[in-house]
């Protein structure tokens, strides 16, 4: 079971991600955030497997909110999900272990997610 | 025959005001329209997954309609999410045979080609030094531009390429519409219309794409005009730049 946290400002995609993602036996969302702060905490209280992460949210940009995941939750895998392109993680897009453009259908989401969590990968 | 080329791109500065323009405007755009899209696709799939027996054939049948049309919006973004990222990533040079991208992005766009009946004819094409990947992009839209101006089809489109003094000359000929020099001059230009209007337009920026990722590798493109039907587009990549 990939145990993962759903970040992203928009409140309808946050709840069709939810609904899309408890479809899969093999996903749990643990949580949601709605901003950069609000995902760097979450990510920290709950160590998830994976986040799930759009980089245009309020907060810290992208660059700072996966540099600080790392910090605060070494073994999470970082999926980003955004409606920007992958430029914006310049100098860090080697932290990511996916980037799926905001357009990826929802089969694809759910299989990137369970292979981002799993099996254990040394994220160091 | 007459034929007049319209230079774009040639000697001209890599990022013009309206480039800059055009990229944040598709930027915020592409944001803004991913988010839509993303949740009216989502909504249609958990449709399909969770009702398809009460939904019917009728019902799936509508489905299948609301995917075409997200199918067309998804390429409308990921056009300007394309359009956006060009000159972000770094320029790879890699010494090969032009024949690979062009035959790789005929191969990815092999549905649509076929559901119009256009047939693609690969000629003999140089090798060269370019980034492999962004090249495989330039045949990639060269070849949406010729299936938005082909339409419904047949059509046909042929690409070739020679060493010239001035660099590899690849040239990109469909049947399409013939386009005349006043159109040809803006074809390349941000929010230009396109030549066509079909399922493969997008976001319409494909000639602008080709046009930036010539000029990524210090080379031009323009159009032959004053045919009476059909359209060449020429890419010069000079030697330089390998």
């Amino acid at each position: 079971m990939t145990r993962l946290i759903v970040c992203d400002d928009a409140p309808d995609m946050r709840a069709l991600l939810r609904d899309a993602l408890q479809d899969d036996d093999d996903l749990e969302v643990l949580g949601e955030a709605a901003d950069g702060d609000a995902a760097l905490a979450l990510a920290e209280a709950l160590q998830p497997d994976v986040v799930l992460l759009d980089i245009g949210m309020p907060g810290p940009g992208a660059t700072a909110v996966v540099t600080e995941l790392r910090r605060v939750a070494p073994a999470a895998a970082i999926v980003v999900l955004s409606g920007f392109g992958p430029e914006r993680l310049d100098g860090v897009a080697d932290e990511v272990a996916a980037y799926l453009p905001k357009t990826t259908d929802i089969p694809t989401i759910r299989r990137t997610l369970r292979e981002a969590g799993g099996p254990a990968v040394a994220r160091d | 025959m007459s034929r007049r080329a319209v230079a774009a791109g040639g000697g001209r500065p890599a990022r013009t005001g309206e480039d800059v323009l055009l990229d944040a405007f598709a930027a915020r755009a592409a944001h803004a329209l991913g988010t839509g899209l993303s949740i009216t696709g989502g909504y249609a799939t958990l449709l399909r997954e969770r009702f398809a027996e009460p939904l019917g054939p009728d019902g799936e049948g509508a489905l299948d309609g609301l995917e075409g049309g997200l199918d067309r919006l998804r390429l409308f973004v990921d056009d300007l999410l394309e359009l956006t990222g060009l000159d972000a990533a770094p320029l790879l040079r890699a010494p090969l045979a032009a024949a690979e991208p062009a035959r790789a992005a005929a191969g990815a766009l092999a549905g649509p080609l076929t559901d119009a009946s256009i047939t693609v004819e690969l000629g003999t094409l140089p090798d060269l030094v370019a980034d492999p990947a962004l090249l495989e992009r330039l045949f990639h839209h060269l070849l949406r531009g010729a299936l938005a101006a082909i339409g419904d089809g047949p059509g046909r489109v042929e690409i070739a390429g020679v060493r010239r003094p001035a660099g590899v000359r690849i040239e990109v000929t469909d049947s399409g519409p013939a386009i005349d020099a006043a159109d040809a001059a803006e074809l390349f230009q941000p929010f230009a219309t396109p030549r066509g209007t079909g399922p493969a337009t997008g976001a319409g920026v494909s000639m602008p794409i080709a046009r930036r990722i010539a000029e990524r590798h210090g080379g031009s493109v323009w159009a032959h005009t004053g045919r009476r039907e059909g359209c060449t587009i020429v890419v010069l990549l000079p030697e330089s730049s390998a």
